[in-house]
């Protein structure tokens, strides 16, 4: 492990982050808000200084990354990406404290949208695209890191490593990822750029458009109006339904769909997603028959993509619908988009696989001596990642349990007083990277009642549940560390 | 009729000793010195040591004066190379053996007129078997009119231990023909004195409505097999479990080799595929696999055959099949034991058999365990026994007519049944007898 290369590439990325930071710097120029306009340059100085040093002081040390190298780069630049995200919030004076800063970027790189702000319409126009655009990168980020970290874990992006690299790389990183990240952004740049157009020629105007597209794409879930999608027209909202829905499938099936668009309907993973969300939607119409049709169909549809892509944007306050459906809706939050989108959660494939799984061991009992191969659709899972998906899943489990045991406590202590629905919905939700969850922390509310120690803990689970628990995880084992 | 056969191994050698017992001009190529010499002292044939696959050696062997070209050496490329060399210089119809289903897509453009995959064979065969367990074969001819039944008799049969002339005067009031019994590997056409007896392996003719009665007469009941086990992980073994998934038959295979049964399961969704002792009788408990309709053993080692069959019957599973490598096991073990036997070799050259046309004859129907064979021929005009009724004709005793079809009806003869030009008969014959059938009736 040579620290001088870790400090080189991290430094290199927040040093991107700080150049990213003269874009809201920019449209807070525009729209003539000169004070924000250099606070927000300054925080891009300052990070783009930091980075800049750090990726100078080890660039020196240009040997070849092991894999190891890898994962602690990816868990260490997201935190620090995180740190220098706060700036513009603080230098701003947008959100005053430090914790609230540090929650709200990191519900932003790590696209998840739990906010605390109350009011996001009051914000001004540089730091509401500074909001939108930390959504953005984060969405760019997990595109590159689902082609090139992921699959060397065997647990997330399975579907894309197989489909895109052209053979197994165990050890160190290729170069030809950069290419595949390139043809994935492209795809991503393409659909954000439609979306604020198709927005842009509804009721929205070019800024929402904007900040609506970057935050759909990503899965965000970060709005610009304190009402979420819901003070938009019909237009805009089917719009924002179609593309989260893009948004939660592959981007490598996307692209290879654009020379064959069957190739859709012959994923395994997309048609458990589509089928999750179709039968979820009229479960959720069923329970709330009540009113025009046309708004229980959009409102249904919309709620429901939006928990499974774990986009987060509300049209309809489901904290108020009926109590099975609101099970149903922390459940949805365990669901996540596709392997290789840009949502968060479980995956539907880690969920095909782990039903499969276990079907091939119930056969096993009757045929203790057979011999059943795990399988998606069509394609054959190896049990490497079987067993890896099936230790994902109990990790993922600890950890939302563990997590909602901590944040009870830590909410009775500071006398918050959160009830189980609240704590276990906070948790899976900012550990999924959806956002709004039900009760206290309901799409009606916010997260400004929260803790201070507990959004502590909800900012960092967003992180670990981001980078797929692993990299984060293995900050802490001591092997890592170890020469 | 010149036929030049690639390749003097099992299927070759084979093919080669039936065509020139039957009295055809047959040419073996053969590369390995040894091999060459030993065919040679075999088979009356002419035998050239050389490679098949090299024109020169083609034309030495007198492929371009030939009427058909086979070639069945072990490997598909020189056989489709030299079929391709044989179309060159100008043979007329070309057969070889390919195995690889990616090189028989374009094997065609090469010149080769039929592929014939020995595996693919065999799993068609076991297939049959296993569809119509309790009976060995069933042919159909004359548009399905005629039934050619096969099976085995037991002990408690109502014809066991019966000559014909005295089953016959039992059974009577419709037409049945027992043509031909295969005993210890033997072929004996059937005469009125001939008995029956338990083990033998009867053929008989009927008319198709009359099926159901001539089973009950032989103690044979039809049961399509529901549940299969397989044992063995062979080429043939997968290719038979994915003929039995295609036709919704449960099937279950067996096999030692943990990555090949892995692969199998891998490749075939629908097989239940074990990692175990196909000879194992706690394997066959435990796993249910006893409560198959039928088990065929299919790894490639005879002896491991021979006893996962018997391993199999003796669990309960009613019907065994075993594969041998061995040609002279299968006739010799069919019957014994185990409720048949098949070899790869066996059915490919059976295959190709059927496929070869000779004169007026053709070839219709070949045995596993037999090498007798079911001929159709065309009664010609000039026939000097047209006219005749089948007693006045005194037939050799190595051929009998089982069947008549003429225009629209098809029936099964008895002695004083004529024969009219025109006509075409069903003949069973043993391989020495074709070429004479084509002499009388042509």
């Amino acid at each position: 492990m040579s620290f001088k290369r870790l400090l080189s590439i991290i430094g290199a990325v927040v040093g991107a982050i700080g150049v990213a930071m003269l874009a809201p710097a920019l449209v807070a120029l525009i729209y003539r808000e000169n004070g924000d306009a250099g606070q927000i340059a300054l925080a891009a100085l300052v990070t783009a200084g930091a980075g800049g040093w750090a990726w100078h002081y080890g660039k020196s040390d240009r040997t070849q990354l092991t894999a190891r190298e890898g994962f602690a780069i990816v868990g260490l630049s997201w935190i620090a990406m995180t740190f220098f995200g706060t700036l513009p919030y603080l230098f701003t004076g947008a959100i005053s404290s430090f914790t609230d800063a540090f929650f709200e970027t990191a519900a932003g790189f790590s696209t998840t949208g739990a906010s605390i702000v109350p009011d996001p319409g009051a914000l001004a126009k540089g730091i509401l695209f500074w909001r939108a655009f930390t959504q953005w990168i984060g969405g760019m980020g997990i595109i590159v890191l689902s082609v090139a970290i992921l699959p060397l874990l065997g647990v997330g992006g399975v579907e894309l490593a197989r489909a895109e690299s052209p053979g197994p790389t165990p050890d160190r990183l290729t170069p030809r990822f950069r290419e595949t990240a390139k043809r994935l952004w492209l795809v991503y740049l393409g659909f954000t750029v439609a979306e604020t157009l198709l927005l842009w020629a509804g009721d929205m105007t070019l800024f929402e458009a904007v900040a609506h597209s970057f935050t759909t794409m990503s899965t965000g879930g970060f709005g610009t109006d304190v009402r979420s999608m819901a003070g938009f027209s019909a237009y805009a909202q089917w719009v924002v339904i179609a593309f989260m829905f893009l948004a939660g499938a592959s981007f490598a099936l996307h692209f290879r769909a654009l020379y064959k668009p069957r190739d859709y309907l012959k994923n395994a993973e997309f048609r458990l997603y589509g089928g999750i969300i179709i039968v979820a939607s009229i479960a959720a119409a069923a329970g709330t028959w009540t009113g025009a049709v046309g708004d229980i169909i959009r409102d249904s549809l919309f709620t429901i993509t939006s928990l499974v892509t774990t986009t987060g944007y509300a049209t309809a306050d489901f904290g108020i619908w009926p109590a099975a459906l609101q099970i149903m809706i922390l459940g949805l939050m365990f669901v996540g988009g596709m392997a290789g989108s840009t949502g968060g959660s479980m995956k539907p494939y880690r969920l095909g696989v782990l039903y499969q799984a276990s079907k091939a061991d119930l056969r096993k009992v009757i045929h203790p001596k057979g011999v059943f191969v795990v399988r998606l659709g069509r394609d054959v899972v190896p049990d490497q990642i079987v067993q890896s998906v099936q230790s994902f899943f109990l990790l993922y489990m600890f950890i939302f349990m563990t997590g909602t045991l901590l944040f009870g406590v830590i909410t009775d202590i500071s006398g918050a007083g959160f009830d189980l629905v609240s704590s276990a919905s906070a948790v899976a939700s900012s550990f999924g990277n959806v956002g709004p969850g039900l009760a206290e922390v309901g799409p009606s509310s916010n997260y400004v009642a929260v803790p201070g120690v507990g959004k502590w803990l909800l900012a960092f689970l967003m992180i670990v549940g981001r980078l797929e628990i692993f990299p984060v995880i293995l900050l802490f084992t001591r092997e890592l560390w170890r020469r | 009729m010149r036929i030049v056969v690639i390749g003097a191994g099992a299927v070759g050698s084979h093919l080669a000793e039936r065509l020139s017992v039957e009295g055809q001009d047959v040419v073996v190529v053969e590369s390995d010195q040894r091999t060459a010499v030993d065919v040679q002292e075999e088979i009356d044939c002419l035998v050239i040591n050389g490679n098949g696959s090299s024109q020169e050696i083609l034309e030495q062997a007198g492929a371009d004066k030939a009427d058909l070209f086979i070639a069945v050496t072990s490997s598909d490329a020189v056989n489709v190379l030299s079929a391709h060399a044989a179309a060159k210089i100008g043979t007329p119809r070309r057969i070889a053996r390919v195995e690889d289903p990616q090189l028989r897509a374009g094997a065609a453009a090469l010149g080769v007129d039929l592929l014939i995959d020995p595996g693919d064979a065999t799993a068609r065969e076991l297939e049959l078997l296993v569809r119509q367990r309790g009976v060995s074969e069933v042919h159909e001819f004359a548009g399905g009119r005629l039934e050619l039944i096969g099976g085995y008799i037991g002990p408690d049969a109502p014809a066991s231990g019966m000559a014909l002339e005295e089953l016959r005067q039992q059974v009577s009031g419709w037409s049945w023909l027992i043509a031909a019994i295969i005993r210890h590997g033997e072929t004996i056409i059937a005469r009125g004195g001939t008995r029956i007896l338990p083990g033998d392996h009867v053929l008989i003719m009927v008319e198709t409505d009359k099926a159901g009665a001539a089973l009950d007469m032989l103690g044979l009941h039809l049961e399509p097999a529901r549940k299969v086990v397989i044992l063995g992980a062979t080429r043939v073994a997968e290719l038979t479990a994915k003929r039995l998934c295609r036709k919704n038959i449960q099937t279950v295979l067996v096999d030692q080799d943990p990555d090949r049964v892995r692969r199998i399961a891998t490749d075939n969704p629908r097989v239940v595929a074990i990692n175990g002792d196909p000879t194992d009788p706690k394997l066959f408990h435990s796993e249910g696999l006893d409560s198959a309709d039928a088990a065929l053993a299919l790894t490639g080692w005879d002896e491991i055959n021979i006893l996962g069959s018997l391993v199999a019957k003796a669990m309960g599973v009613p019907t065994a099949v075993a594969r041998f490598h061995r040609l002279d096991l299968v006739s010799l073990l069919a019957g014994v034991g185990i409720d048949g036997a098949v070899s790869s070799r066996l059915s490919a050259a059976n295959e190709i058999l059927r496929f070869v046309r000779r004169g007026r004859i053709h070839s219709v129907v070949t045995f596993q365990d037999s090498d007798a064979e079911a001929l159709e021929i065309e009664v010609d005009d000039s026939s000097e026994f047209a006219g005749k009724s089948l007693r006045d004709i005194h037939l050799p005793h190595d051929m009998i007519v089982g069947g008549i079809v003429r225009a629209d009806r098809a029936f099964v003869p008895r002695g004083q049944s004529k024969v009219k030009a025109g006509d075409r008969l069903i003949v069973i014959a043993l391989p020495g007898a074709i070429q004479l059938v084509g002499e009388l009736f042509g």
